[in-house]
């Protein structure tokens, strides 16, 4: 049985074919300022294992626009982030059941924020900070 | 030429309901039976998936078989085959179980049960439905389960073009692969058609593209009569223009229908007295031939709303409430919003008789077994004698659970005891000879277009073999198809003249097979001279005759030539011929039909 | 169909005996207000280009035949209306990520495939007979599964995930959105034999969540959420997996 040969387009510029991937790819996207933001931080642990005068140094750049640009980029990316992760999270909730009832998407997103938000305040608190 | 086949103990055609329901109990009857199961479409694109409200099945504690019997004899005109009746109203329930057990989502009730509903022409609720998809999840939900039998074999998009038959046996059929064009021999003692009806004979109709009757004509082309094709249905809420389903069901949960003044008219016609909520058997829930010949008189008397698409009446769901009706109607409410412009939760929908199912077809006994060795039928294609004159809502949901099962096990039976090889010989060259005139047809130079001959098809049909007949217009009917056939033998031209998948081509084939079986129903009409459930006339025999005509019409193909016809005798096993009454005029009567 | 506006549709089409690759058609048809897309393809095939070709038949949204990608997105062409795309003039495309045979028509034989193999049907803990009757289930227990099963298997969420496009070794949106159906029923006891499909790398881990499959869907099944829902368990499956050395089966 010879079948007749078929055609399968390719998926060159696919970002460009609905705005739908856009918008994932800048989801996905904003994830890498994050991780560059750890790797940051990382460096600045290894500064203060390297010494005093590395450390300065590490902390001296934090003061550099071009620097405090990029963090300010970094705390955007990690809100959008933030926020569209929050959303789509009832999305990744198994079938479950609150006092006999399964809970809206609004009520798992609600309460979602409602405990990052606990768990920030804790860690500053934990951190020993006041109110900035 | 057919140099590919494939040999096996069954052959299905048809993927809907009734041939799936079929494969399943061929399987489960015999495991090592190889099924070949054909169809035009992926099964889950078949016309089962399109039926809404429900499928019968006795459920309650104050119904009874007997009720089921009643009800569905009295909807049928007296003209049911009593026996099959019986022994179909004892099956229903046991199939709407088993159906729950292979996991079809009814629709339920609080505490965990399956619900039943009202349907027009029902003493009571017995219909039980998956909200208003029914045919959907039934239609799924024994594809699904088909998935867990190795003995079936799905040949998915395979056209069958022919069924072949040697020394007054059925040993198989000839198919087109549409992907590639190639011509595949299907060989094996028993064969079960279960391809649907023929609506498409029709302009207006409710049916998907895919009911043309091409199962009907090959059996028919075959030697095989066709039974009560005169008795065609007209569903009395679609979307005018296109003829999309607005279910019974929507009536069955307390939706009403009114006329351009506003008024529930069903109580001129023998249905009243109005009561707000559904009162079986009366008013929106009568039968659907009452109620489709109730909107031709009102449009006569100009009490109809005018459409772009024509007249309407309104079909008023409103007193439901919203959250009943986006629980028990979230497709209709989906179609109108979306194909009619109205959202039901606001404002009436407009609707209109279409044709919507054909009650005859192939005939068989309650095995689905039909007048030639090894040739089974099932589903709309059939005639079985349940439905009669006319058919009530979700009986045949019921019926392609029911019937595809015996046709299934009868068929199965028959493999077994036949054996494979007897007509292998035979076979091929049969195969080589049914291919002949479909390949030909790629080749024609000369003829008219598929939409031309159809148009004209569509345009006898309504006009002449509609909701009233008459003798002129059945005898113009008549002799319009055989003209209308004798152009298609002259030639069909395509455009195109490729075999991979050629849409166009198939077409034309179907149209072939529509044609001769649109001649049936013509002529059949026209030679019963009385007025019996769906087929009513305005002429001298606006009347039942049950002198004469209690019997089936058969139709016998001749070639070129129409039908001939001769009448055969109903079976009547306890439920002699009664006025047929709905209504108050029906508790008037001392209960008949209630 | 009779109508004074028209529009132009630009119908991709393509043989596998004639054409290197597909190519765009134009074709200008009257249209009216309740003119859907698979009618103005059906106006072509009958007046105009009989070689046009594509898959229909319910034209009511319930058989899935008719998807396409319409000026780029993923539709049922019964389902989407020419008056929403005037002046025109609108692309028809064959659904995206998925093989073409011939103009409209895709091959679905992978989809088909893969059902089989993920065994979408309710594997009961013992078999019943209907002399057992039919089994309770509540209304709440079905609307765990329920959205799910309204799944008419057009393929239209395969033409919205980028994942299937680059690798067609996915199960994708449908097959693990039916597999879910079962696995939440409270009928079932199958979900051990679909296992393997589901934590397998082209189960559930396949998808990134880009989302639009449930966009695009025309039932609202959402086959993002039945995917993404059933991450957490793969995850407690490869974990046990790992604690238990003889129960491979979690293992993705």
């Amino acid at each position: 049985m010879s079948r007749p040969r078929t055609y399968r387009p390719g998926m060159r510029g696919w970002w460009q074919r609905h705005p739908a991937y856009r918008r994932y790819l800048l989801r996905e996207g904003t994830s890498l300022f994050l991780g560059g933001y750890a790797l940051w931080l990382v460096a600045g642990l290894l500064c203060l294992a390297a010494g005093e005068a590395a450390y300065g140094q590490w902390r001296a750049l934090q003061g550099t626009p071009w620097l405090f640009g990029l963090h300010l980029a970094a705390l955007m990316a990690a809100c959008y982030h933030a926020v569209t992760w929050l959303r789509l999270l009832p999305l990744t909730v198994p079938v479950i059941r609150l006092g006999g009832r399964r809970p809206s998407d609004r009520a798992l997103i609600r309460g979602s924020w409602g405990v990052s938000v606990a768990l920030s305040a804790a860690l500053w608190l934990y951190l020993g900070g006041g109110w900035p | 030429m057919t140099e590919r086949s494939v040999d096996s103990d069954l052959v299905i055609v048809g993927g809907g309901g009734a041939g799936l329901r079929a494969a399943i109990a061929a399987a489960e009857a015999d495991p090592g039976l190889r099924i070949a199961l054909l169809s035009k479409v992926v099964p889950m694109r078949s016309h089962t998936v399109a039926a809404e409200g429900g499928a019968a099945g006795v459920a309650r504690a104050d119904d009874s078989l007997a009720g089921h019997f009643t009800d569905t004899v009295a909807g049928g005109d007296w003209l049911c085959d009593q026996d099959v009746v019986e022994r179909f109203v004892a099956a229903c329930p046991e199939e709407m179980v088993r159906l729950e057990q292979w996991g079809c989502p009814w629709s339920r009730q609080a505490d965990g049960r399956p619900q039943v509903r009202f349907f027009g022409g029902m003493t009571t609720q017995r219909s039980w439905y998956a909200a208003d998809k029914t045919g959907f999840h039934l239609l799924h939900t024994l594809f699904q389960t088909t998935l867990r039998y190795p003995g079936i074999e799905r040949y998915d998009e395979y056209y069958c073009a022919d069924l072949l038959v040697d020394d007054g046996e059925a040993c198989g059929v000839l198919a087109l692969e549409i992907a590639s064009g190639e011509p595949v021999r299907f060989s094996a003692p028993a064969v079960i058609l279960a391809t649907g009806g023929a609506g498409r004979a029709y302009g207006q109709n409710t049916n998907a593209g895919i009911v043309t009757g091409e199962g009907m004509a090959m059996a028919y082309a075959h030697g095989v009569p066709l039974r009560d094709m005169e008795f065609v249905q007209w569903h009395p809420t679609t979307l005018p223009g296109s003829g999309i389903l607005i279910t019974e069901g929507c009536r069955g949960e307390g939706g009403v229908l009114t006329n351009r003044e506003g008024r529930r008219y069903l109580q001129d016609y023998g249905l009243g007295p109005p009561e707000p909520w559904p009162r079986p058997k009366a008013m929106e829930l009568g039968p659907r031939d009452w109620l489709s010949q109730a909107f031709w008189r009102e449009d006569q008397a100009g009490r109809t709303v005018p459409t772009a698409q024509g007249a309407a009446v309104q079909l008023d769901l409103r007193q439901l409430g919203e959250a009943r009706i986006l629980e028990r109607l979230p497709l209709i409410t989906d179609v109108a919003r979306r194909f009619a412009g109205v959202d039901p939760l606001h404002a009436p929908i407009p609707v209109r008789p279409a044709v919507h199912y054909t009650m005859g077809g192939i005939p068989t006994d309650a095995e689905g077994a039909a007048p030639l060795a090894g040739l089974f039928a099932a589903g709309e294609c059939a005639s079985t004698g349940i439905h009669g004159a006319n058919r009530l809502g979700s009986n045949s949901l019921a019926e392609l659970l029911v019937f595809g099962r015996a046709a299934g096990e009868a068929a199965a039976r028959r493999a077994r005891e036949a054996g494979r090889r007897r007509h292998a010989r035979a076979a091929a060259q049969l195969a080589e000879a049914a291919a002949r005139p479909a390949l030909a047809m790629l080749r024609n130079e000369r003829g008219e277009r598929v939409a031309a001959l159809r148009d004209a098809l569509h345009a006898t049909m309504e006009r002449h073999v509609g909701i009233f007949r008459n003798q002129a217009g059945l005898e113009q009917a008549c002799a319009d198809l055989a003209e209308l056939r004798e152009r298609y033998r002259r030639g069909v031209r395509l455009d195109d003249r490729s075999r991979i998948y050629n849409t166009e081509w198939l077409s034309a084939l179907e149209l072939g097979h529509t044609l001769q079986v649109a001649e049936a129903m013509a002529c059949s009409a026209r030679a019963r001279l009385e007025s019996r459930g769906a087929h009513r006339r305005d002429d001298a025999y606006s009347e039942r005759d049950d002198e004469r005509f209690l019997v089936h019409t058969l139709a016998h193909a001749r070639g070129e030539a129409a039908p001939a016809l001769e009448h055969a005798p109903v079976t009547i096993t306890r439920a002699a011929p009664q006025r047929r009454a709905y209504g108050a005029a029906a508790e008037a009567a001392g209960g008949e039909g209630a | 169909m009779a109508g004074e506006r028209t529009i132009t549709l630009e119908v991709q089409r393509f043989h596998p005996e004639a054409d290197e690759a597909p190519y765009l058609q134009p074709y200008t048809i009257p249209f009216s207000e309740g003119t859907s897309v698979l009618e103005g393809l059906q106006h072509i095939k009958d007046r105009l280009d009989g070689s046009l070709t594509f898959r229909w038949s319910c034209r009511m949204a319930v058989c899935g035949s008719c998807g396409c990608m319409i000026d780029g997105e993923p539709a049922l062409a019964c389902r989407a209306f020419l008056r929403d795309y005037a002046p025109g003039p609108v692309r028809v495309a064959p659904l995206d990520h998925l093989p073409i045979r011939r103009d409209l028509v895709v091959d679905q034989s992978d989809f088909l495939a893969k059902l089989e193999r993920a065994r979408t049907y309710l594997i009961p803990a013992d078999e019943r007979t209907p002399a057992d009757g039919a089994y309770r289930q509540t209304p709440e227990e079905m609307a765990d599964y329920y959205d799910y099963a309204q799944c008419i298997n057009c393929l239209l969420c395969y033409a919205a995930c980028p994942q299937y496009g680059w690798d067609q070794a996915f199960t994708g949106p449908a097959v693990l959105a039916l597999v879910q159906r079962y696995d939440l029923d409270s009928r079932d006891a199958g979900k051990d034999a679909r296992r393997a499909v589901v934590n397998a790398d082209t189960g559930v881990w396949g998808c990134t969540l880009v989302g639009y499959c449930s966009e695009v869907c025309p039932k609202g099944v959402d086959p993002a959420r039945a995917i993404n829902q059933r991450k957490p368990a793969s995850v407690a499956d490869y974990l046990l997996g790992w604690l238990r050395p003889s129960g491979g089966e979690g293992t993705p």
